[in-house]
């Protein structure tokens, strides 16, 4: 009735199971077939469990008998000799369990084990065929190809199109006046000084440009406007700051008029756009007065999309026509007002932005199954309610994604993508009823007092510091990026998204704990990515082949928005409003895994993370209206962080193995007892080592659970 | 499926058929199949057996079958039925449907002093009957062993999450031997030595037969007991020592053996822990919160499917 202990099967990769019929023939078959000899040595299957430190998940390791006899044997011949060693073999061992209810009862067998049996070290003596066994789980093909690169295609049906709609660059350029000899206007209107563009900070293609020839006069506004001598071109609505500091001397010859410095504006279609903002100075001329001046001064304006400007000067009454104009003799010189000839003397400022392109990009949900489907074969599905329910909602593209060339593709590899998660969201990843689980570190130490492992009274304590939960300094973020020429470098040194050192207050170790990682999410980056390389669908760069991590609205239109849900309460950037990726900046990873931080700073509540350095020095803040401020570069009181999941010191302790704890729960802490139950502990799982057959009892070493209270083992002396 | 019963071994009665029908050609009369004194052989001296019950012993079996009821009858000496309880289903097998777990529990309180057997009658088939060895009825619990028992989850066909707990009465006694510790000790620079740490612990001996001995069916299911890992001995917790192996007591041409076994305590308690309120003398038990979610099927892809097999045994 009960039946077996465990039973044992032979099968394929499809998972079909292998028999030999009544005469003796090798037949697969969908439904389980058990081996009707059990594997010599069959109480002898072990487990070893042990936290994997990388992933915060656990990696098994299974000693299982090696000796098949009778039908096994048969069934490994038949394809040791007939179909080759390299034929996958796998080893599948179920252990018996109990269902139970107020009701029913049944007993039913559940897995153990599935391993791989190597064909390559094939022995065959006698009766008996002997083979070793390879740790078939999905930990051993993460073992394996965990740092292996795949390709995967951006544009496939799964992809979420995002609308990159661009970051205003904040362009500026410095110029200085042009004009060595005076020239002589004779009853024109509109003047065009001549600006020589020594220094800019603006995309090569678009923004200002020097004028070209000589300081000219002009008829009219649209002589201006046909002349095409714009100094500068928008291709957004924005605010243009102007600071001017040149010398004008003007020698009147008859007639009283003024003189106005201003951006004449003119649409796509050349339609002077007419606002009186757009005068940055004006004087009075007289008749036969030399006018020597020195003109300063700043002012912003607004300049609408798609338009040209011209930074004019202009003899009139009216600006707008032509009354009052007069027979003048023009010199604007390069002498600023601190006396200097040769330095600027006029820069201006204006903000650009590249047209919206639109980017296929890959879900983290998605890309995570595709990297086991890559890794496994396709045998194993994943199980995350984080990445099903990301926030923020984190999507992945490449260069070429964000180039937007199709056939694109995006190449990483799980321990990759697992390290951005991580630092992200604080994550842990480990095999739980054959599908891989990414969850948040909490979930991997459940932090409830009812949903535990009892297993009573412990023996043979041993209490350790554990080390390697301790850190003296920590790195968090992202590849720091030198935006050279090729790729743009305006307004890159406000980009936040680079790598940060932060100091822990251990001194004891000098470990460093590297939470970087390889995938980018600097928004100029994406930005320069996108403005260099358009069009050019056969230029290769080195960003191409970079994973960008972009954070969009789940929800809403397609293509899908960024996520600017923080930006109205930044500060610190040159443009707060069109900024993106700011909820991946360093800081609010690292609070992400500040639980994770305070349980490794145990007892170090006083002092503080502080913020070492970064490589950028962009000090950017969010005040959310939440009273949350979020501050980059601001150090962080360990005491103010979220509880503890553990505290960094091991029990090693033997207990009875009355069942295989693990296969019950990885993530629920386990309570005992100590010194006839004077001393209650608990902890979660580090390292266990399980005999299902025998229940011999065990060591297990746990890792202190938060809630323990660890001062009572000072008067533990047994 | 044709009517099938399961009795485990693990119940504290031992039942062999009525009929046995065991063919001409077999002259081995194994003691399952045969009560003790139908097992007897010509050059042994002539013995009878009866397990001594106390009557206030409830008697506790299980069985797992696909057929009712499955009645008991308490037969006395001349054979007549005393006392008749029909065994309860408390479970029905969720993947063998028409399978029970079905359970009794005999109150011998009332019958009168004397020998009793026990007849298993399953369903209307009087061929298929079970008799069990001859109980002797009394107050007199002098020289004997009450043994309670039961294993924190299913074993050997006993669905023990049921909370069935079974008691068997033994011939026997325990005896105290000499203590044992397991020391921790320290010598200073000068070879003084101090104790850092000691455990002591109590030794036992427990011998099963008292002085006349038990049949083979008896120190098996006293063996069954020990294979449990919650076992009292008159109320206390004791469990078998490191390596410990039943050493047989035989005089020559004498079926009955006596046996003794070295045993621990199975509650080291460094007090003696008085609660009128409470029994003082059981051990935490155990409890598993398992998660459903952690259960794969065989091609590890899903996540809590159930895999049917049939088997035999």
């Amino acid at each position: 009735m009960e039946g077996k202990p465990f039973l044992y099967f032979l099968e394929n990769e499809l998972s079909q199971f292998y028999y030999v019929d009544a005469l003796g023939n090798l037949q697969v078959s969908s439904n389980p077939v058990p081996l009707t000899f059990t594997p010599d040595g069959w109480q002898d299957i072990s487990i070893l469990t042990e936290k994997n430190k990388a992933y915060f998940g656990y990696d098994r390791t299974y000693g299982a008998p090696q000796n098949f006899v009778e039908d096994g044997a048969r069934i490994l011949k038949k394809i040791f000799y007939g179909k080759g060693f390299e034929t996958p073999v796998y080893l599948v061992i179920l252990e018996q369990q109990l269902y139970f209810s107020d009701t029913e009862y049944g007993y039913y067998y559940d897995l153990l084990v599935r391993c791989e049996v190597d064909l390559s070290t094939f022995s065959h003596n006698g009766p008996v065929v002997t083979a070793s066994i390879l740790d078939g789980d999905i930990s051993r093909a993460l073992k394996a190809n965990e740092s292996t690169d795949y390709e995967f295609d951006v544009d496939v049906d799964a992809a979420k199109p995002v609308l990159l709609d661009g970051l205003r660059l904040r362009e500026t350029v410095q110029a200085i006046a042009n004009q060595s000899a005076g020239i002589s206007v004779a009853n024109r209107r509109n003047i065009i000084i001549e600006w020589q563009i020594t220094t800019t900070e603006q995309n090569s293609q678009l923004g200002a440009v020097s004028t070209t020839g000589v300081t000219t006069s002009y008829d009219d506004d649209a002589a201006v406007f046909a002349s095409k001598r714009n100094l500068l071109k928008t291709t957004v609505a924005t605010d243009l700051v102007t600071n001017w500091d040149f010398k004008a001397d003007i020698l009147m010859r008859g007639g009283t008029t003024k003189l106005f410095i201003v951006w004449r504006v003119f649409t796509a279609a050349g339609v002077l756009v007419n606002d009186p903002s757009y005068i940055l100075d004006t004087e009075n001329l007289v008749s036969g007065v030399s006018f020597s001046k020195q003109l300063t001064g700043t002012k912003t304006i607004n300049l609408p999309a798609n338009c040209t400007a011209y930074l004019c000067a202009i003899v009139s009454n009216d600006i707008n026509s032509n009354t009052g104009i007069a027979d003048v003799t023009f010199l604007f010189s390069d002498t600023t007002s601190t006396g200097n000839a040769g330095d600027p003397n006029l820069s201006f400022g204006y903000f650009y932005r590249f047209p919206a392109t639109t980017c296929n990009t890959l879900p983290a949900a998605y890309l995570f199954q595709q990297l086991v489907d890559k890794i496994t074969n396709g045998n194993y599905g994943v199980t995350s309610t984080l990445l099903d329910n990301l926030d923020p909602y984190v999507v992945f593209t490449s260069g070429d994604g964000a180039r937007g060339l199709p056939g694109a593709k995006l190449k990483t590899n799980l321990k990759q993508f697992f390290t951005f998660i991580n630092m992200r969201f604080g994550v842990g990843m480990g095999v739980i009823g054959g599908r891989l689980v990414l969850e948040k570190k909490s979930f991997w130490t459940l932090q409830d007092g009812i949903q535990v492992i009892n297993i009573g009274e412990a023996s043979q304590l041993k209490t350790t510091l554990n080390t390697d939960f301790l850190f003296a300094s920590m790195k968090i973020g992202y590849p720091n990026q030198t935006y050279d020429t090729a790729l743009g470098d305006i307004n890159g040194r406000y980009e936040f998204n680079m790598t940060q050192t932060w100091i822990a207050p251990v001194t004891r170790v000098n470990t460093v704990l590297d939470l970087t990682t390889t995938y980018r999410a600097d928004m100029y980056g994406i930005e320069y990515t996108r403005i260099n390389l358009d069009g050019k669908t056969t230029s290769d760069s080195s960003s191409d082949n970079d994973v960008f991590a972009i954070a969009v609205i789940p929800a809403g239109p397609t293509p899908l928005q960024l996520d600017r849900t923080q930006n109205p309460f930044i500060v610190g950037l040159l443009d707060a409003e069109t900024a993106f990726n700011s909820r991946l900046s360093p800081k609010q990873c690292f609070l992400a895994n500040a639980d994770y931080f305070h349980s490794c700073l145990d007892m170090l509540e006083m002092k503080s993370m502080v913020f070492s350095t970064a490589d950028k020095d962009v000090a950017m803040a969010i005040n959310l209206p939440d009273g949350t401020v979020i501050e980059e570069r601001a150090d962080v009181p360990i005491h103010t962080m979220p509880p503890k999941l553990f505290r960094p010191y091991t029990f090693d302790i033997v207990i009875p193995d009355r069942v295989n704890i693990f296969t019950l729960s990885q993530r629920k802490k386990i309570v005992l007892t100590y010194s006839q139950g004077t001393i209650s502990l608990g902890g979660f799982t580090l390292k266990t080592g399980s005999q299902p057959a025998s229940n011999a009892p065990q060591n297990y070493t746990l890792l202190c659970s938060a809630d323990t209270e660890i001062t009572p083992l000072i008067d533990v002396y047994e | 499926m044709s009517n099938t019963l399961y009795i485990p071994e693990a119940n504290p009665i031992h039942f062999v058929p009525v009929n046995p029908n065991t063919p001409g050609s077999y002259a081995t009369r194994f003691f399952d199949a045969y009560v003790f004194a139908d097992t007897l052989r010509d050059f042994e001296q002539p013995d009878k057996f009866f397990m001594p019950w106390y009557k206030n012993d409830r008697i506790h079996l299980q069985f797992q079958a696909n057929f009712a009821p499955l009645q008991l009858d308490v037969q006395d000496c001349d054979l007549n039925t005393v006392l008749t309880v029909t065994a309860a289903q408390v479970r029905a097998n969720r993947y063998q449907p028409g399978f029970y777990i079905y359970e009794a529990s005999i109150d011998v309180s009332s019958l009168p002093d004397g020998a009793f057997r026990i007849l298993l009658t399953p369903g209307e088939d009087d061929s298929a009957a079970q008799k069990s060895e001859w109980l002797q009825l009394s107050l007199n619990t002098e020289n004997t062993i009450f043994l309670e028992y039961f294993n924190s989850r299913f074993k050997d066909d006993v669905v023990y999450e049921t909370g069935i707990r079974f008691g068997l009465r033994v011939p026997g006694f325990l005896q105290k031997v000499a203590p044992g510790s397991v020391d921790q000790l320290y010598k200073d620079q000068i070879l003084n030595q101090s104790t850092l740490s000691s455990k002591p612990f109590k030794n036992w001996k427990v011998f099963i037969g008292d002085g006349r001995g038990v049949p083979e069916s008896l120190i098996e299911k006293v063996n069954r007991a020990y294979a449990v890992d919650n076992i009292s001995h008159d109320g206390r917790l004791l469990a078998k020592a490191d390596g410990a192996k039943w050493t047989e007591a035989t005089e020559d041409k004498k079926r009955l053996v006596g046996y003794t076994m070295d045993l621990v305590e199975g509650l080291n308690r460094p007090s003696r822990i008085v609660n009128p309120d409470l029994n003082t003398n059981i051990r935490l038990i155990v409890q598993y919160n398992i998660e459903a979610g952690v259960f794969g099927d065989t091609s590890g892809q899903a996540g809590e499917n159930t895999v049917s097999i049939n088997y035999y045994e």
